[in-house]
Formats: C-alpha cells, sequence, structure tokens
C-alpha cells in the first residue's frame, strides 16, 4: 500500500486536503503517472477507517467544502514503521524492455537485433537527455533533481545491461566462430 | 647484510622505468669519475725516485705532491655528494615500488636497504668501469719515451689500491646514500620527504657570521703572536671553515624560500611565478642540489682572497705562487663542474616527475618556453645570492685571517714596507660568473628532458 | 577593448545552439588517421561540431575517443585526413600555431592532474591569462571572478594538493574556461570522482558553456555524463560509428 504511506509521508509535516495531497504527490513524482483523485480519496477513507489520519478541518471555499486531513499517533507510528522497513530488492524481470531485448539478442537475426538495439539506444539517450536537461535548469527544485537522478539512474543501469548484453552476445559468436 | 637479497634488489633496480635508469645511470658514472680520480691520487701517492721527471712543477717537486694528493681526495667529495643526490632523486616508480614492498611487509629499514644496495651495486660497477677507464688512459697517456712526462703514467699502482678504492668508494656512496635517504619516510601508502617548510633563518645566518669572524679573531691572535701549538691554531681555522659552510649550506633553503616569498606576490611573468612557488613549495630541492656548488664557491672565494695574499706579499717575477694557485683554480674549475652536476640531475628530475602537469600545461597551449624559463629561474634565482654571498664571504674572511696588509721589501727604499692586500674583486666576480655560466648550461642541459616529458601520452600515464 | 568586459564571464540571452546547419560548424574534421607506431587509434574519422553545441563522444574503450579529441584540439597531428576550424586548416599548421591556438580559442581539461600544484587556485586559473600578457592584478581579478563561478571562491588561496578531486577538477575547469574560449575539450573530465562530485562539476560546466555560447567536446564512457550533450557521437574501432 504504497500510495497510503505517501499520503502519510505528506501528512507528516502539515495536515492537507485531497487535492493538495495530488498536487504534492504529482510534484515530487513527476515521473510516475499522476494520481486520481479517487485514488485519493478512497485512500484517504482507509486510512481514516484504520485510525492513521483524521479529520481536522473543513475548508470552506467557493466551490465544495474540502476535508482536511492530519496525521494521528497511529498515522505517525505506521509512517515511522514503514520507512524502517527495507524494500525488498524487486528486480524488473518483467519489464518489458528486458524481455524484448532478450528475444531479439537471442531469436532474430544479428542485423534486425543490432539495428532495434540501437534505435533502443538512442530512445534511452534522448530520454536521459531530456531528465539531466531537467535538473541543470537553474530553477531545478531538490524535487526535481532526486526524481530526474531517479529516473536516470534505471536508464542508465537498462543501457548497461543493453551494453554488456550486445558485448556478451559478440563474444560468445566470436567462441562460437573460433 | 640481512634483508632483501642481491639478487631481489637488482631485479627491483632493473625493473624500474625511465627515471630508475637515469638514476642508476648516474650513479654509475658519478662513481666511474670518483675512481678514476682517487687512482690519479693514488698514482700521485706512489710517485717514487725511480719516476719522472714530470713537466708539471707540482708532481715533479715531492714536497707539493701532498697537495696535490689532498686536492685530488677533496675533489672526490662533489662526487660523492652527487651519487648520494642520485640515489634520492623521486622517481616515481621506484616510490611506488618501495611502498609495494612496506605493503607486502618490508620494514622500513629494508626499503632504505634497497635504496642503498642499489647505490652500492652501482657504484661496484661504477668502479670497475672507472678503474678500467684508468688504466686504458694511463697505457695511452704514457706512450712518450724521452721527453718529461705530463702526468705520473710511469708509476705501478699496487694492487691493494685497485681493490680498494672501489671497496673505498662503496662505503663512501652507500653512506651518502643512508644520509640522504634519512628524511625520507617509506610506508606503505608511499614515500613522503619529511621536511619542514619553513627552513632555519637565524642560526645559518649566525654560523656564517660567526665562523667568518671567528676567522679573523684567529688570525688577529696568530698575527699578535699568539703561543697556541700549530694543532690548536689548525683545529680552530678549520671550525671556523666547517661553521661558514654549515651556515652557508643551512641557509640556502632559507634563502631559497625568501627569494621565492619576494617574488611570488609581484611578478609579472608566469614562468617567475611557477619557479617562486615552487622555492617557496620545497625549498630543500633547490638547496641540497646546490650544495655541492655552494662549498666549491666559498672555497672559490678563500683561494682568491688567499692568492691576492700572497702574490701581493711575494715578488712579482717569482712565478711558482702563481702558477701553483692556476693550478689550485684548475681543480676547482673541475670540482665546480662536477658540483654543478648535482643541479643537472635536480633539476633534470623536477622535469621528469612532474611530467604529467607539464604535459597538461602543453596541451592547454602553454609554450614550452615558459617551462623551460620556469625551470631555468627555479634553480638559478636562489644560487646566484647566495653564491655571490659565498665568495665574498669566503674572501673576506681570509682577508680577516690573513690581514689586510702584508710587509714587502721595498727594492728602491731599500726596506721593508707595508701595503695594503687589494679585495680581488675582478677575479672574484669572473670566478662568479663563471660559475653561474656553467650552471646555467648545465641546468639548460636538463631541459633536454622537457621535450619528452611534455609528451601528450603522459598524459595517459598514471600519475 | 574593455579588458573587464572581455575577462568576466558575460551572460548572454540568445540561446545558443539555435541553428543546426551544417556550415555553422565551428570545427569539423575529415578522413582523420593517426596511429601509435602500429597500433591505429583513429581510421578515418569525420564529425562537426556546431556553435554552442555540447558534443558527447562515446564509445568502448581503446577505441580512440581521446585520440580524436587530442587532433580535433591540434595537441596530435594526424597522420592523414583534416581539422578545419572556422577558416583555418589547424591540422596544417606549427606546432607554435597551433600552441598559441589552445591557448587563446580552445580550454582543455583532463581527468585530473593538470593543476601546477604550487600555485594557489586563483593562480593557476590566472596563468592562461597572464600566458597571454595580461596583468598579474587583473587576471587574479578575472580569476576570482571564475572561481566563484564554480562555487570554488572561498578556495582562491588553497593549493590544488590540499582540494577534494571534485574541488580540483572545479578549479581546473575555471581555468579552461577563463581565456573564454570558443571550444572547451574535456577528456573524462568527471573520470576520477564521485557521482555527486561527477553531476556538480557537469552541471556547472554545461551552464557555463551555454551562457557564454562556448562548443563543448565531452569524452566520456559514462551515459550519464553524455546525457549532459545536446548530442552524441560513438567511436568505434577509430571510426564515427553512429550519431544520437
Ligand atoms: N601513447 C600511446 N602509445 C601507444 N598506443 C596508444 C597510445 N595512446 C593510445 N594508444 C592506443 O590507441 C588506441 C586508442 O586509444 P585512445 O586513448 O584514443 O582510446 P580511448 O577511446 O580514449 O580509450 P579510454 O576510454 O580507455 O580512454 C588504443 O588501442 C590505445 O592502445
Ligand atoms: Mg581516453
Amino acid at each position: 500500500m504504497s500510495t497510503g504511506h505517501v499520503l502519510l509521508g505528506l501528512l507528516a509535516t502539515d495536515a492537507r486536503h485531497g487535492y493538495d495531497l495530488k498536487r504534492s504527490h504529482d510534484e515530487l513524482f513527476p515521473s510516475s503517472r499522476p494520481v486520481a483523485f479517487g485514488q485519493i480519496y478512497a485512500t484517504l477513507a482507509r486510512l481514516q477507517k484504520k485510525g492513521h489520519v483524521e479529520a481536522v478541518d473543513v475548508e470552506k471555499t467557493d466551490g465544495p467544502e474540502r476535508t482536511i486531513y492530519g496525521l494521528t499517533q497511529d498515522g505517525r507510528d505506521e509512517l515511522a514503521q514503514w520507512l524502517e522497513s527495507v524494500e525488498e530488492p524487486a528486480p524488473f524481470v518483467s519489464n518489458p524492455l528486458a524481455l524484448k531485448a532478450t528475444m531479439a539478442l537471442l531469436a532474430a537475426d544479428a542485423d534486425v537485433a543490432a539495428s532495434y538495439l540501437s534505435r533502443q539506444r538512442t530512445a534511452h539517450v534522448k530520454r536521459m537527455r531530456h531528465y539531466t536537461a531537467v535538473k541543470t535548469k537553474a530553477d531545478a527544485s531538490l524535487s526535481d533533481v532526486l526524481a530526474a537522478d531517479f529516473v536516470l539512474a534505471h536508464l542508465d543501469a537498462d543501457l548497461r545491461w543493453l551494453e554488456t548484453a550486445i558485448d556478451r552476445i559478440a563474444s560468445l559468436e566470436q567462441e562460437v566462430a573460433r | 647484510m640481512s634483508g632483501p637479497s642481491i639478487e631481489t634488489t637488482i631485479r627491483l633496480a632493473a625493473t624500474g622505468g625511465k627515471s630508475d635508469r637515469l638514476r642508476i645511470l648516474l650513479t654509475v658514472i658519478g662513481a666511474t669519475v670518483a675512481t678514476i680520480i682517487l687512482l690519479a691520487a693514488v698514482a700521485v701517492l706512489f710517485i717514487g725516485p725511480a719516476n719522472g721527471p714530470y713537466s708539471l712543477d707540482v708532481l715533479d717537486q715531492p714536497g707539493l705532491r701532498p697537495g696535490v694528493v689532498t686536492a685530488l681526495g677533496l675533489l672526490s667529495v662533489p662526487v660523492l655528494l652527487f651519487v648520494g643526490l642520485c640515489s634520492r632523486l623521486g622517481a616515481p616508480a621506484r616510490d611506488r615500488r618501495l611502498a609495494a614492498i612496506r605493503m607486502a611487509g618490508a620494514t622500513p629499514r629494508d626499503a632504505v636497504r634497497i635504496v642503498a644496495a642499489e647505490t652500492s651495486l652501482a657504484t661496484v660497477i661504477g668502479g670497475v668501469a672507472g678503474t678500467a677507464v684508468f688504466f686504458v688512459l694511463k697505457a695511452a697517456l704514457g706512450a712518450e719515451p724521452g721527453s718529461a712526462l705530463l702526468l705520473p703514467t710511469d708509476v705501478s699502482i699496487p694492487i691493494v689500491a685497485i681493490i680498494g678504492v672501489p671497496l673505498v668508494l662503496v662505503a663512501g656512496t652507500t653512506g651518502a646514500s643512508l644520509l640522504a635517504m634519512r628524511k625520507v619516510v617509506v610506508s606503505p601508502f608511499g614515500v613522503t620527504r619529511s621536511m619542514s617548510t619553513k627552513p632555519p633563518r637565524v642560526a645559518p645566518a649566525i654560523l656564517f657570521v660567526g665562523g667568518s669572524l671567528g676567522l679573523a679573531v684567529l688570525g688577529a691572535s696568530i698575527r699578535g703572536g699568539s703561543e697556541a701549538s700549530d694543532l690548536v691554531l689548525g683545529a680552530a681555522g678549520a671550525i671556523g671553515f666547517l661553521a661558514m659552510a654549515g651556515g652557508l649550506i643551512a641557509g640556502s633553503a632559507s634563502i631559497a624560500s625568501g627569494t621565492g616569498r619576494l617574488l611570488a606576490n609581484r611578478v609579472q611573468s608566469p614562468a617567475l611565478l611557477i619557479a617562486a612557488r615552487r622555492l617557496i613549495a620545497a625549498p630543500y630541492t633547490a638547496s641540497r642540489a646546490t650544495t655541492a656548488v655552494l662549498l666549491a664557491a666559498l672555497i672559490g672565494g678563500m683561494t682568491q682572497g688567499l692568492r691576492s695574499n700572497f702574490l701581493t706579499a711575494t715578488d712579482s717575477d717569482d712565478a711558482f705562487y702563481r702558477t701553483s694557485f692556476d693550478l689550485v683554480e684548475g681543480v676547482l674549475l673541475v670540482a665546480i663542474v662536477i658540483a654543478a652536476a648535482s643541479l643537472l640531475v635536480t633539476t633534470a628530475e623536477a622535469v621528469v616527475s612532474r611530467r604529467r602537469t607539464l604535459a597538461s600545461l602543453v596541451a592547454g597551449g602553454v609554450p614550452r618556453s615558459v617551462l623551460r624559463r620556469a625551470t631555468m629561474a627555479e634553480t638559478l634565482v636562489p644560487l646566484v645570492p647566495t653564491m655571490v654571498l659565498a665568495l665574498i664571504g669566503g674572501s673576506v674572511a681570509i682577508r680577516g685571517l690573513t690581514g689586510s696588509q702584508v710587509e714587502i721589501w721595498d727594492s728602491i727604499a731599500e726596506g721593508p714596507t707595508v701595503v695594503d692586500v687589494p679585495i680581488p674583486w675582478a677575479r672574484l666576480a669572473t670566478l662568479g660568473a663563471g660559475m653561474i655560466g656553467v650552471c646555467m648550461a648545465l641546468t639548460a642541459l636538463s631541459l633536454l628532458f622537457m621535450r619528452r616529458a611534455t609528451d601528450i601520452s603522459e598524459i595517459r600515464a598514471a600519475a | 577593448m574593455n579588458e573587464s568586459q572581455t575577462l568576466a564571464p558575460h551572460h548572454s540571452d540568445q540561446t545558443p545552439h539555435e541553428s543546426s546547419n551544417p556550415n555553422d560548424a565551428v570545427l569539423s574534421a575529415r578522413g582523420l588517421v593517426y596511429s601509435f607506431g602500429r597500433t591505429p587509434a583513429l581510421r578515418g574519422a569525420s564529425m562537426n561540431l556546431e556553435r554552442g553545441e555540447i558534443l558527447a563522444v562515446t564509445g568502448p574503450s581503446g577505441s580512440g575517443k581521446s585520440t580524436l579529441m587530442l587532433c580535433l584540439a591540434g595537441i596530435l597531428q594526424p597522420d592523414a585526413g583534416e581539422v578545419a576550424f572556422g577558416s583555418r586548416v589547424i591540422s596544417e599548421e606549427s606546432e607554435s600555431a597551433r600552441s598559441q591556438l589552445r591557448r587563446k580559442e580552445f580550454g582543455v581539461l583532463f581527468q585530473f592532474g593538470q593543476l601546477v600544484p604550487e600555485l594557489t587556485a586563483i593562480e593557476n586559473v590566472a596563468l592562461p591569462l597572464m600566458l597571454d600578457g595580461v596583468k598579474r592584478a587583473s587576471a587574479r581579478t578575472a580569476a576570482a571572478t571564475w572561481l566563484e563561478r564554480f562555487g570554488v571562491g572561498d578556495l582562491a588561496e588553497v593549493r590544488p594538493t590540499e582540494m577534494s578531486g571534485g574541488q580540483g577538477q572545479r578549479v581546473a575547469t575555471a581555468r579552461a574556461l577563463v581565456a573564454e574560449p570558443k571550444i572547451l575539450f574535456a577528456d573524462e573530465p568527471t573520470g576520477a570522482l564521485d557521482a555527486l562530485s561527477g553531476e556538480q562539476v557537469m552541471t556547472q560546466l554545461v551552464r557555463v558553456a551555454r551562457d557564454s555560447g562556448t562548443s563543448v567536446v565531452l569524452i566520456t564512457h559514462d551515459a550519464r555524463i553524455a546525457a549532459y550533450g545536446d548530442r552524441e557521437l560513438i567511436v568505434r574501432d577509430g571510426l564515427i560509428e553512429g550519431e544520437s
């Protein structure tokens, strides 16, 4: 239930309403899919039922009323526990890139594989350039930089894996040819 | 000798890089020259009644031969200093190897022993080479029957000396190398040269001035009819000389860093700026190189003082003293050249060990001429004032010792008369200019390494 | 010419790298061949560097990246082929002409070990200006500005031996840019640094290069560093194999 924990984390500093939480979430994780409002409210409801958050106020604006949620002691404990526990180091074996590249290297014609891999590499490089540009902007905030770093590190890992894979196949072919 | 075997040492020395080979080569050359000089001294020592006659006065007159032997013996001192300096050359490859040996469990003493053993071996090779060269020269120069010989090529050298000279040299160079490595600490992580960057100022000045004042007091008391024995007077004179020499050498580091400081914050020239900063950062590097040259300058200054005194005091028609002094000056000249060879080594090392930086500077468009000028300035800028001080100090000290006036026989007045001994400014200036010229020439020679050291491939090599 | 204007880093509003017209190339190489003895390092490499462009050059170890850069910068003279800087064919010029060119128009940055260890940071940065005859005082003023730009202004009087690798590279970058070169050549400038120091050096380098319209040839085998470039050339076996 990572969205729940992220909301707990966002509420740790300030009490906020759902719309605010969605905005902060999307700002902090620009590279992941934006969360839907529905999901925010469903999650908040679940957290409230568990006693991790509570409604502390209602904000009256021109539009609809907005409930402001705050963290309970239980919620704080839950957040602390989550932050202390280690994430399972999950290998992205089901990543479509890994699947496709593996099949290209193993099953396709050498030229086809090479051309696919080189286009894949170009796509990765373009993406990395984009995120690097984002984080080197003079007005980049710390969360922008952190988010960009995260994506870059993963794209870089993909690239390295790709390049090593190409080299491995090449050296295998050399051995076979010998 | 315990510790690493000879075989290990040879292998360790032979697997080294460019600068290792350079160092060994220079050590061998130094030992060769020293062997020839010492064997020549032995030849003079063993001139018997059956030998000669010689066209050189100092060889022909038995009374003068001990002087020649002493002069030749003294001549080997700068050679030994040179060899000791060679063993200290901070060849980075050797330093890394020594550190690796320490990492592998050798003690600091083992590491120093390897360095000393390398020097000993190189000296043995040089000893053998020198002996061979000596006998070839002896045979080549001696084949002139009938006329008087120039050199004692007819003296047969006793076998004891042939074996003894290289042995004495090995002891000498090994000692010099141990002495030179004294401040060098070999740790498993590298080789550091422990030195305070702030060299002493006051103590050397006191020694230098005190030594020359002491000589003046000694001179005055001798002229005043001192009762003290010759031994005491001789010892006092020697102490005065040693104090001056010690003060000069110890003070040269301070003069180096002083000139560096003086220049660093003023100069407009990048070459001088680099030179000045290097003098401040490592004043002892500069002073170590110049030790032998400064000693030669001090002795040179004293010789000029003596010469002026003797030639004023004796009949100008009598050529004996003049030729003798000319000969002494000839020996001094050889000593100066040998001493300046230390400059060559140190400067070459300064270039070779910094090749990565130099190469990237050249890559960045710094003209090699700027780097050459910086290297020259680094050696010569502190040397010139120190040398002037040594020359003038030496001749002034002798003037103090022998007095500024002598009594001569006035042939017109038919009686003794007192005249002033002139200060030999012209000869001192000539000597100084000549020494600076020799030092410049040898420093410039080391710049031959500059092109190789700034080769772009040096950037690839690990520092 | 107003000295302070040429020395201080200038901020220009115009965005560099607007045109990708090949005639706009500041530097171009045709058919470069270079061998070290019998080892071929370049076997006919051709490329263009555009005005204001940051060009990453990547490729496997030993593929000839550094050799390419050394030829482009006029440090090595190619065995065949030519390098043109504007209308000058620098591969045919004398060593002294190329040396002057490197001092005035190019900046060069290596992995490490290029600062004079005995000079302070500010003196190291002032050195290229002093070599061009700028008076000591104004060279130091300009150097101080550049150190400030790279965030190492407080290290002005510190010597390189007392700096961290990252601090040293920032000073070295300031020195490479102080004479306002048209092109900066950098061979693995972050190769000896940890990830964060490398990122910091690159961020500042790229910002300054963009501000001043300096073109950059950036050699690296790290895709993350290459991503600082606008374009990437891939070198393999002494040839330009691809571009992305
Ligand atoms: N000074 C040299 N002497 C001999 N061969 C050299 C020299 N410099 C480079 N080479 C050879 O030239 C080829 C290209 O070297 P270069 O340094 O240009 O490669 P690179 O792509 O920069 O490699 P790396 O990523 O390892 O720095 C290699 O085969 C290398 O061995
Ligand atoms: Mg390289």
